[in-house]
């Protein structure tokens, strides 16, 4: 066989070979490497009252709670996920899901949309734990982003997808192959965002070895076709996306540190393919998640921990210059109640804006409950510190 | 996946099986076994393998496949320089590949794996292959690409295709005491007053 082989007319037979084979594959990545774009929608006036209400997401009897996300449904219905155990990363951890009517404001009892088992027995994989749900919904149907944990910690986790035409029926997770070693080593956990030609932005961060925030754009089919690491400088995790525009969007990042730190800004032309270099804001934290939206008038607004020790505080700011320049912290949440019998924490938020015009802030409260924060552009433009960025 | 981790298996159980004249006859047995082993059965050892060992690449595959071929009948498409360069090439690669795409270097290259270019660059690779007769190797990288073509790995990654972790870190091992058997073969010949070089083979077996 290799002697046959061995000839000129075998050579160039296999030669012609390896450039028709080629060409199949260069075809196909060439169609999604086309510069991507945001459905960017400017976003809906909501009434000119101050609005703003809070209430708890319906309790599931876990002894633990976290990492809540949100997506509005084609009805109009709001849908929240999160996660709930005996604690984090623990066995006994399952997804849950709850849906706001949008017509009765009433949330639905919480249903488990997936559970460690379930999840082995979709991937044929030991799953230790699974947590960090996103959910992203739109015409195209309703797609949940989640966490497996196969080894150790974090640091051993896999994403993982299921997608449902309705979110009500839901296929079966599948990986998504975000890492070359084992596919390991990758989270998720901020908010997803579609792109026009039906992809998926996914804000995803790696966290083995090395921690660094990256950008996978995910087709319909569930497939990786391009990945971009917006640093590897810092040790900077759980990026957030915000388009400003079709092609321009603006990213904050947990500072994933011991020390204390800063949110840290990040910005791209061109819809996430390129970053320019990290920046540092006024907005301290230490290690704990942020996450923010663009409001009406097209400046800034984040929601983050303003506290170099603990997740205590929660808190907003704003800024009316691209995140260069922020206002004094709106406090959300500030708990200096002594003791640690309480899991005094407020983290991990999300926040979305439905078609309303009114913007969804869902947090954990304490690790046993998920709250929900309802407000629109008035109120933020109203209050005494958001209402002027340049203080 | 699953005809991929298959036939893996298959060919790994018959690699590290006796050489005789009966072996083959019991590929059907072996390869139901594994067949059974990776597919159906969904035990929490199965489970666990399968985790630990991930996606092999197409050239683990083959090199794989292509050994137990030569031990079982007789009859192979590498020869054994082909198959010691694909290891060799799977040791530099992991090395060179890995600290990148991990992070530890700042450089992604695992990006260009996304890139228009990379099956263009891929065939460029087999056909300066050719130009160096060698075949084999050749023949890995048309493989890879009509891999690729067909999407027989979850991902579209031009280098999933072409390198994987484990089998990058049993080249690397293998590299290593071959290595260090040649160190230590030219030290005892040192030690034993031996100067002429002819003497000095490494006499490590092939793989």
């Amino acid at each position: 066989m290799v002697q046959f082989l061995k000839s000129w007319s075998a050579a160039v037979i296999l030669a012609a070979a390896l450039i028709a084979a080629a060409v199949p594959a260069t075809l196909r990545s060439m169609l999604p490497t086309s510069t991507p774009q945001f459905v960017f929608r400017e976003t809906a006036a909501s009434s000119l009252d101050p609005v703003y209400s809070s209430d708890f997401l319906p309790s599931t009897g876990a002894t633990s709670v976290h990492c809540a996300t949100a997506a509005e449904l084609a009805n109009g219905d709001l849908m929240a996920a999160w996660y709930g155990g005996s604690d984090e990363a623990a066995h006994d951890v399952q997804i849950f899901t709850s849906t706001l009517d949008h017509k009765t404001r009433q949330w639905s009892t919480p249903a488990v949309l997936e559970s460690r088992a379930s999840v082995e027995r979709s991937l044929h994989l030991h799953v230790k734990s699974i947590g960090n749900p996103v959910l992203i919904a739109d015409s195209h149907g309703v797609s949940l982003f989640y966490a497996a944990i196969l080894f150790g910690g974090w640091s051993g986790a896999t994403i993982c997808m299921k997608s449902s035409p309705d979110g009500v029926h839901w296929s079966l997770s599948h990986r998504v192959y975000t890492s070359p070693f084992l596919n390991i080593g990758m989270n998720v956990r901020g908010r997803p965002w579609r792109y026009s030609d039906g992809s998926i932005a996914l804000p995803i961060y790696h966290e083995l070895p090395r921690k660094w925030p990256a950008i996978a754009r995910i087709d319909s089919s569930g497939r990786v076709i391009d990945e971009a690491r917006i640093s590897s400088s810092q040790a900077l995790i759980q990026p957030w996306i915000v388009p400003t525009g079709p092609h321009t969007v603006v990213a904050f990042m947990r500072w994933s540190s011991s020390m204390a730190g800063c949110v840290t800004v990040t910005r791209s032309d061109d819809a996430g393919v390129h970053w320019s270099a990290i920046a540092r804001t006024r907005l301290v934290h230490r290690d704990s998640a942020v996450c923010g939206t663009r409001l009406g008038d097209g400046s800034l607004l984040a929601v983050y921990n303003n506290s170099i020790w603990d997740r205590r505080d929660l808190s907003m700011a704003r800024s009316a210059d691209g995140g260069v320049h922020w206002s004094k912290p709106h406090p959300l949440e500030r708990d200096s109640t002594p003791g640690n019998l309480v899991r005094r924490e407020y983290s991990y938020p999300y926040v979305l804006q439905t078609r309303d015009g009114l913007y969804h802030l869902l947090y954990t409260w304490q690790r046993t409950r998920i709250r929900h924060v309802v407000f629109n552009d008035s109120w933020v433009l109203q209050d005494e510190k958001l209402g002027n960025p340049s203080s | 996946m699953s005809l991929v981790q298959f036939v893996v298996v298959s060919s790994a159980m018959l690699s590290v099986g006796p050489r005789s004249r009966r072996w083959p006859s019991m590929l059907p047995i072996l390869s139901l076994l594994a067949a059974v082993a990776c597919v159906s059965i969904d035990c929490r050892f199965n489970r666990t393998m399968l985790t630990l060992v991930g996606i092999p690449s197409i050239t683990s595959i083959m090199i794989v496949v292509d050994y137990a071929m030569a031990r079982s009948f007789g009859r192979s498409l590498l020869s054994h320089d082909d198959r010691r360069l694909l290891v060799r090439y799977l040791a530099v690669g992991a090395l060179v590949f890995y600290p990148s795409a991990l992070g530890v270097i700042r450089f992604d290259l695992y990006r260009f794996g996304f890139n228009a270019a990379a099956p263009g660059v891929l065939a460029a690779v087999g056909v300066l292959l050719l130009l160096r007769r060698r075949f084999g190797p050749a023949i890995v990288v048309l493989l890879a690409l009509l891999a690729m073509d067909v999407r027989l790995l979850p991902t579209v990654n031009a280098f999933d295709y072409v390198i994987d972790p484990i089998g990058g870190l049993v080249a690397i091992g293998w590299s290593v005491a071959r290595v260090t058997k040649y160190a230590m073969t030219r030290l005892r010949s040192a030690r034993a007053g031996t100067t002429d070089p002819t003497t000095l083979a490494p006499a490590v077996p092939s793989i």
